[in-house]
Parts: C-alpha cells; sequence; structure tokens
C-alpha cells in the first residue's frame, strides 16, 4: 500500500504583536473597500466625509489596483437612456462603397467581449454628447472614421451614434412592431467626417455647424 | 449598574476579539484556494483572450484609444486629477510589442491555471490582468475588472499552487512533502469572501437606488428587451409579464440574501444552487457573461473540498455516518 504523502508541520500559532499588526492592516484594508464599493451610487449619496474618504482611497487603492466601481455602476440597467443599446454607425458618402451604412458594433463577433466594449464606448461618447461635451465625440468620431475608412477605402461620410431604444412591455396602438424599426432610433450625435489633402480625418459636427470640434489630434 | 456595564463591554471586547481571532488567524489548507486558482485564472484568461479580436483596434499608437486619450480622460497626466492608474500596455503601441505581450499575458495566465511556478504566475498574471484593466479605465472599464483584479490580487496572498497543480505534482515526485495549513491561504480566502459580499451588498442596493425600475419590476424588461445586447432573444416574456416581475425581484432579493445567508452554514448549499440559474439567466439577458461566470466559480470561495478517505479504509456503516457529517463545507 502506498505511504500518503507526508504534509508540512502545521504553523505555529501567530503571535499577538503579530496578530495586531495583521488586524490594523486588515481594518484599513476592508474599510478602504467598502469606502471605494459604495462610492458609485453616485454623489447625492454621498456625504462630505464620504467624498473625502472615498478621493483618499480612490487615490491609494482603487486606481492603482482596479478595485473602484466608479466608471462602472452596478445595476445593468438604470431605467435612464444611456442605459439603452447604442449603435456607432459610418454612412460612407464618397469612395468605393458610396451609398453603404458601416454598424461599427457589428465588426465583432455578437456577444463577444469585443462588441461589449465598443458598446461601453459608444455608451461613454452619449454621457458626454448629453453633459455638453464636444471634444470627446468629436476625437472618438475621428479616430472611428479613420478605422473605416481605412478598411472600406471611402474618403467622406457622416458618423452617427444613434441611441437603439427598447420596445416598451406593452406596445401602444400604432407602435411599430419591429424592434428595428426607425421609430425605435435616437440620434444622439452627428457629424461629417472625410479625409483632406493631407489624409488627415476631420470632423464637423452637423446640429451646430457653426461649432467645429477642436482637432486635438489627426489619424492619418 | 457601572459594575453591570462595565461587565458588558468586557464580555463584548472578548467575544468580538475571539471571533476576530478564529475567523482571519486560523491555519486551513490550501484546497479551496488551488481550486479557486484554476477557475479564477480560466476566467481571466477568456478576459484576455477577448482582446484578442480588438487589441490594436483600441490600443495600438493609431487606435480608437491611444494612451495620449485616456490619459487625457482618466487625468493621468493632470496634477490637480492626480489620478494613479498605471499599466504596463501604456509603454506598447506598436502593433507588433502588443502582440507579443498579449502572448506573453495568454502564456503566464495557462501557466497559472495550471499551477506551474504558481508563486510567481499569480503575481505576473495578475500584474498583466491589472495592465488589461487599466489600459482604459472609464471608457471600457466594466463591472468585470473591480472584481476580477482583486480576487487575482488575493490568489497571490495564499499558497494557491499547493494543491492541483503542476507544482504539487512536482513536489510529490521530488518526495517534498505537500503543503498543509497555513495563515495565508486563510486569509485569502476570508478576504475573497468577505469582498464578494461588499459587493453583493452593492449590487443590491445600487440597484434599489439607481431608479424606481428595480422596485416597481420593470427592470428586467427593460434589460432583456435591449435589441443588442440579450444572448437570446426573451422578448416572448411580453405575453407574461408577472414572470418579469418575478425575475426583477428574485435578482434584488438573491443580491439582498447572498452576503447574509452565505455565511449561514444550512443555507449555504440552497444560496450556491439558486444562485446558478440566476447568473445563467442573468448571462443570457444581459450579455455579460463573463461578470457570470465569475460569480459561479466564485462560489467555490464558501466551498470547502471533502475530504477523501484513503483506499481501502474499511468502515462500518456507524463511522460512515459520522464520516459523512464531516463532509459539510467548512468556513463557518
Amino acid at each position: 500500500m502506498p505511504l500518503p504523502q507526508p504534509t508540512t508541520p502545521d504553523p505555529q500559532p501567530l503571535s499577538s504583536n503579530a496578530r495586531s499588526l495583521l488586524s490594523l492592516a486588515l481594518i484599513a484594508y476592508l474599510f478602504g473597500l467598502w469606502v471605494l464599493l459604495s462610492c458609485p451610487l453616485g454623489n447625492e449619496y454621498m456625504s462630505g466625509l464620504h467624498k473625502r474618504l472615498g478621493g483618499l482611497y480612490q487615490a491609494v487603492m482603487g486606481e492603482s489596483l482596479a478595485i473602484s466601481v466608479t466608471g462602472s455602476p452596478y445595476y445593468i440597467h438604470s431605467g435612464e437612456p444611456f442605459s439603452d443599446d447604442h449603435l456607432l454607425v459610418i454612412e460612407l458618402t464618397e469612395g468605393e462603397r458610396a451609398g453603404e451604412t458601416v454598424t461599427i458594433n457589428d465588426q465583432f463577433a455578437a456577444g463577444s467581449q469585443a462588441q461589449q466594449r465598443l458598446r461601453l464606448l459608444a455608451i461613454y461618447i452619449a454621457l458626454q454628447v448629453r453633459i455638453g461635451e464636444d471634444a470627446p465625440p468629436a476625437q472618438f468620431a475621428k479616430s472611428l472614421a479613420a478605422h473605416t475608412f481605412q478598411e472600406t477605402g471611402a474618403t467622406r461620410g457622416v458618423f452617427r451614434l444613434r441611441r437603439h431604444m427598447f420596445q416598451p412591455m406593452e406596445l401602444a396602438a400604432g407602435a411599430a412592431e419591429d424592434p428595428d424599426a426607425a421609430s425605435y432610433f435616437e440620434t444622439v450625435y452627428e457629424a461629417d467626417v472625410w479625409l483632406d489633402r493631407d489624409g488627415q480625418v476631420q470632423v464637423l459636427k452637423r446640429s451646430s455647424l457653426e461649432h467645429v470640434a477642436p482637432a486635438v489630434e489627426s489619424q492619418s | 449598574m457601572i459594575v453591570a456595564i462595565q461587565e458588558y463591554f468586557a464580555d463584548l471586547s472578548r467575544c468580538v476579539t475571539e471571533s476576530w481571532t478564529q475567523f482571519w488567524f486560523r491555519a486551513a489548507e490550501a484546497k479551496t484556494l488551488s481550486m479557486l486558482r484554476i477557475g479564477i485564472a480560466c476566467i481571466a484568461l477568456l478576459y484576455v483572450l477577448g482582446y484578442t479580436t480588438d487589441l490594436t483596434f483600441w490600443f495600438a499608437a493609431d487606435g480608437v484609444l491611444p494612451v495620449s486619450r485616456v490619459y487625457e480622460i482618466s487625468g493621468i497626466n493632470d496634477p490637480e486629477s492626480g489620478a494613479s492608474y498605471w499599466s504596463l500596455l501604456y509603454y506598447f503601441q506598436d502593433p507588433t510589442d502588443l502582440w507579443i505581450l498579449h502572448a506573453v499575458t495568454i502564456l503566464t495566465l495557462l501557466a497559472f491555471a495550471g499551477g506551474l511556478f504558481s508563486r510567481f504566475t499569480a503575481v505576473a498574471s495578475f500584474i498583466l490582468v491589472l495592465s488589461y484593466a487599466q489600459r482604459s479605465p472609464i471608457v471600457l472599464t466594466g463591472l468585470i475588472e473591480p472584481i476580477l483584479c482583486p480576487l487575482m490580487l488575493y490568489l497571490c496572498l495564499g499558497p494557491c499552487g499547493a494543491h492541483y497543480s503542476i507544482d504539487s505534482v512536482w513536489r510529490k515526485r521530488l518526495g517534498k512533502p505537500t503543503i498543509g495549513k497555513t495563515y495565508a491561504a486563510n486569509i485569502a480566502i476570508r478576504l475573497m469572501q468577505v469582498h464578494l459580499s461588499m459587493f453583493f451588498v452593492m449590487m443590491a442596493l445600487s440597484k434599489l437606488g439607481a431608479s424606481y425600475i428595480w422596485w416597481n419590476g420593470a427592470a428586467m424588461w427593460n434589460v432583456l428587451a435591449r435589441p443588442d445586447s440579450p444572448l437570446i432573444d426573451f422578448k416572448f416574456l411580453r405575453s407574461s409579464p408577472l414572470v418579469v416581475y418575478a425575475w426583477t425581484h428574485a435578482i434584488v432579493l438573491f443580491e439582498l440574501a447572498y452576503p447574509v445567508a452565505i455565511w449561514v452554514r444550512p443555507l449555504r448549499p440552497l444560496m450556491i444552487a439558486v444562485s446558478i440559474p440566476i447568473w445563467i439567466l442573468y448571462a443570457l439577458a444581459s450579455g455579460n457573461w463573463l461578470l457570470a461566470l465569475l460569480m459561479l466559480v466564485m462560489n467555490l470561495a464558501f466551498f470547502t473540498p471533502l475530504a477523501v478517505r484513503p483506499p481501502g479504509d474499511a468502515t462500518t456503516g456507524d463511522e460512515n455516518a459520522a464520516s459523512s457529517s464531516k463532509k459539510i463545507p467548512a468556513h463557518a
């Protein structure tokens, strides 16, 4: 009969000092962890003390160890428009595939993490648009257009961020039964994108043509 | 009266100290930790493999999220913001370099899952997975990163390669003793359990605080009726609104109950059993399958492998009954 493999002996009991030091470290860590995990409820749910502690632990633990949930709330759907699906779309108007509409979200397999990431990006851009920030949407429109132009050989198009609303549980009389009907789409952001003579992508937001998006960086 | 108050606080202090010591400073076997190593490493591997299709799309110098833009969004270079995000991927922007790092990460995680040089690969895996998670904070961070990264950190604290690993086979061949009970294994498991419980509490509170839709039962319809996210079309439930309401309430109730009931030994198997359909349905309806998979794996943190009887050990019926009573999961 094979002999059972020997095991290392049980450790000596921890000294009182070691236990005290470890306890202090554990209490500090667990307290910070709770502060960080409870921050994403939003500013209106936080006292001044909570905010200060959150800021402190965010810098010490939250950001360096990726513990913080600040950028990604726990709820799946909050009932707000930004919780809906958003699509990144480029309608090609010049070039080899003019007239074609490219949905960037569909470039990756359905249900893949890559597609989920694109959805997160679309929601981030939508949030920026809704709070009135022009620069981030323009920058991302530029990058996504550069990528699409490279893939398709197009030179001009219209970039759109579209909110794809879900059908209500009880369809109202006359409401479209097709969940992909035009009435379920809302254009959140729209901009003309084109390649200039230097091969750089330029962006011009459509809804306010007098307001040219800042060209922080260029993509060739 | 004063004496009674003094006695009360003395008893309270003694009771808390003893419970705390028993909870955190008890040497434990590393079998549970080793099982978690395999599970968490596999999830981390899936997470990193998920970047294979879009690695350069995001992270190349001419990608959608070049480092300069991430710095700007997250405020890394802004002294006022003082953001302390860091990632190895900030230094890899050339596509070839990115692919090399990606391959190294996959190989490291494979070694870690198999338990090869576990102490080293645990730390290396944590740093590499953290680098992916932190490459684009705020924009691309979902709910998987804030739970996966700390769990990988806790694995670094204990001897997670002590069992079910290439290291343990190697040790056996060399005639070295198996790693027995350690304090580090217990602390690592306890940190995972406590972290997971806190996460559940906040998931439930956040839902209830976010909107009335988690109170009136409509939330799951909002989730499953989204046109592009779900993995399966559940819209046939339109004709059964009560099922949708029940589903919403069941998720909130489960998330409220889990962090309490999982610590009560008789309720633990029930909570683990309930969590299986809850998380599978959550994955199918929300499309967030990796988080659901991780949460299912994390049930292992509350599970201790059954004692294995040595072969040839003849026992009577009474001894069988006695031994089966010992097979109740521990960590209570």
